[in-house]
């Protein structure tokens, strides 16, 4: 049995099991139907020619579209190699990221000097390294990475930082009271304390990772949804643009949804 | 057992001393004194109480004594030491609880052990026992946020009696609790207390409770000791008896007077 995902009131007895597969099962129904609603209205705007037919599909093209490149193996060698540098470039900039900013929530006085420059290079539009990222590694799954990774990495530094810096008070004086010693503090505290923010920040960091990714694809790539993308776009087939961007959004949530179950799986009943 | 803790050398029957101490805090309004010159002394044993309206300087006493606050003026000594050095045998019980929010409330009471360099085995068998006395054995494995704040508020007194230490600084831990809970609790505290011969600071702002287990209650103003009272009664005391008790409504009504006058 999954938990239902409003688990704000998480009290240990929640309510029976049947009832709340039966609150599930409606909300899951209502869910579908605003889904239908939404390619209902899509159809009704595509038959209406009020979007110019340049690019207005219908729904029903979209989605044989969809099942060609599902079947011809346009789709998947794609599809794995977007997926691929997403989690590469998202597990690297993580570790690197989680490790950093737990170093500068640590040592305020270095922080204090790198800080500008850490803002600065984070306000930088990134997408403007991705030539330079190409140029480095070539048109290959390095550059795409590496675009991810610039934006991903800093996502996780703040968050880690943040964490470790936002100590309860009260607690901070408890183990202040008890001598406690520096590694402990770091095992037993601030560790733990961060947790919640640094998952915070894996969360947003899966999509960005993904956003990076693509854009890459979208600049240059041999391979990849987007390059797909590019290439219908550039041949105006405009089913394939929004087939794959479906598929894209499809990859999101799915991640989206991973991440929010580790975490479920990890922090346990720690409600916070 | 506990670490073993001897008596500290030279404390002529004084667990803490604090002489002619002040404490002033820098704020944005301008410095404020929390406590302005103080003298106070708990003797070995001692169950001392303090009582006084908000603001008027009990927190920051405790604060001294568990060497948060290095005072302005004036010396601060435990078991003969300065504070800092005599904190392995303090427990400090703040007004909030300050559990880990990603601990267990076993978790949690263990903690203090933990800390403290309490074997593996040791520290578990101690946190249960802990819990149990408090009432909470049922509850060992819920989190703090499935926890009442009263049962939360049991849990940081099982964290902090657990170590045994020497002495018990205790800020207002039972204003969140129902009556019932707090007279067991009462009696929990004050059989420990007797059974161990820990030196303990309560503060409270219930003259009944102060009255009840206090061997003295000194009444903070502004900063300042107002008044010290003895409390002879015979132990082990009674809440409804020293509240019918004559002698007890006389102070708990001269303390009263004193809070309220300006
Ligand atoms: N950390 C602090 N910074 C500034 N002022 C403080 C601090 N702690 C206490 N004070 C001030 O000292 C006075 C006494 O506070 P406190 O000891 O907390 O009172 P009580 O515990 O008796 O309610 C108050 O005026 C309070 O504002
Ligand atoms: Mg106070």
């Amino acid at each position: 049995m999954v938990a239902a995902a409003g688990s704000s009131g998480l009290k240990g007895k929640a309510g029976r099991p049947s009832h709340r597969n039966g609150a599930r099962l409606k909300r899951l129904a209502g869910q579908i139907g605003v889904g239908i609603a939404f390619l209902a209205l899509w159809q009704l705007v595509y038959m209406s020619g009020v979007v110019k037919p340049l690019i207005s599909r219908s729904p029903g093209q979209v989605f044989w579209f969809f099942v060609q490149i599902a079947t011809d193996g346009t789709l998947l060698p794609a599809l794995y190699s977007t997926v691929e540098a997403t989690v590469v470039a998202f597990v690297l900039a993580s570790f690197v990221g989680v490790v950093i900013g737990i170093g500068l929530g640590l040592f305020p006085k270095v922080e204090e000097l790198l800080d500008p420059y850490i803002s600065a290079f984070n306000a930088m539009p990134r997408i403007a390294f991705a030539p330079v990222f190409i140029l480095l590694f070539g048109v290959s799954q390095a550059a795409k990475i590496a675009l991810a990774f610039s934006v991903v990495v800093f996502i996780l530094m703040v968050n880690a930082r943040a964490g470790i810096r936002t100590v309860d008070r009260d607690i901070r004086l408890m183990v202040t009271v008890m001598n406690i010693s520096k590694r402990d503090m770091f095992m037993k505290i601030l560790l733990p304390s961060a947790v919640p923010s640094i998952f915070a920040g894996l969360r947003l960091g899966i999509i960005y990772s993904l956003l990076g990714v693509v854009t890459s694809e979208i600049l240059a790539s041999r391979v990849g949804l987007g390059q797909l993308i590019a290439g219908y776009a550039g041949t105006f087939q405009l089913e394939g643009v929004y087939a794959v961007c479906i598929v894209l959004a499809v990859i999101a949530s799915l991640l989206n949804a991973g991440m929010a179950l580790l975490e479920r799986y990890l922090l346990g009943a720690r409600a916070l | 057992m506990a670490p073993s803790i001897s008596p500290a050398a030279g404390t002529d029957g004084v667990a803490a001393r604090i002489s002619d101490v002040v404490m002033e805090f820098q704020t944005t309004s301008g410095p404020v004194r929390g406590l302005d010159d103080v003298s106070l002394e708990l003797r070995e044993g001692e169950f001392l109480v303090l009582v006084g309206r908000s603001g008027s300087g009990k927190t920051t006493a405790l604060n001294v004594l568990a060497g948060l606050h290095t005072a302005t003026m004036g010396e601060v000594s435990v078991l003969a030491q300065p504070p800092v050095a005599a904190r392995p045998q303090l427990g400090y019980m703040f007004a909030r609880d300050a559990l880990l929010p990603w601990r267990t409330a076993l978790k949690n009471v263990e903690f203090g052990l933990e800390v403290r360099g309490f074997a593996k085995s040791e520290r578990r068998a101690l946190a249960r026992d802990y819990l149990d006395l408090v009432g909470l054995k049922r509850f060992a494995d819920n989190y703090p946020s499935q926890l009442s704040q009263g049962q939360r508020q049991r849990v940081a007194l099982a964290r902090t009696w657990a170590p045994s230490p020497k002495i018990l600084l205790m800020d207002e831990p039972f204003s969140a609790l129902d009556a019932q809970t707090r007279e067991s609790l009462h009696e929990e505290l004050v059989r420990m207390w007797a059974a161990d011969k820990k030196s303990v600071v309560f503060v409270t702002h219930d003259l009944n409770e102060a009255i009840t287990l206090s061997d003295r209650i000194l009444v903070f103003k502004d900063g300042k000791i107002a008044k010290e009272f003895s409390i002879p009664f015979a132990r082990p005391r009674d809440l409804v008896d020293i509240t019918a008790d004559r002698t007890a409504r006389d102070i708990y009504h001269e303390i009263r007077q004193l809070l309220y006058q300006h």
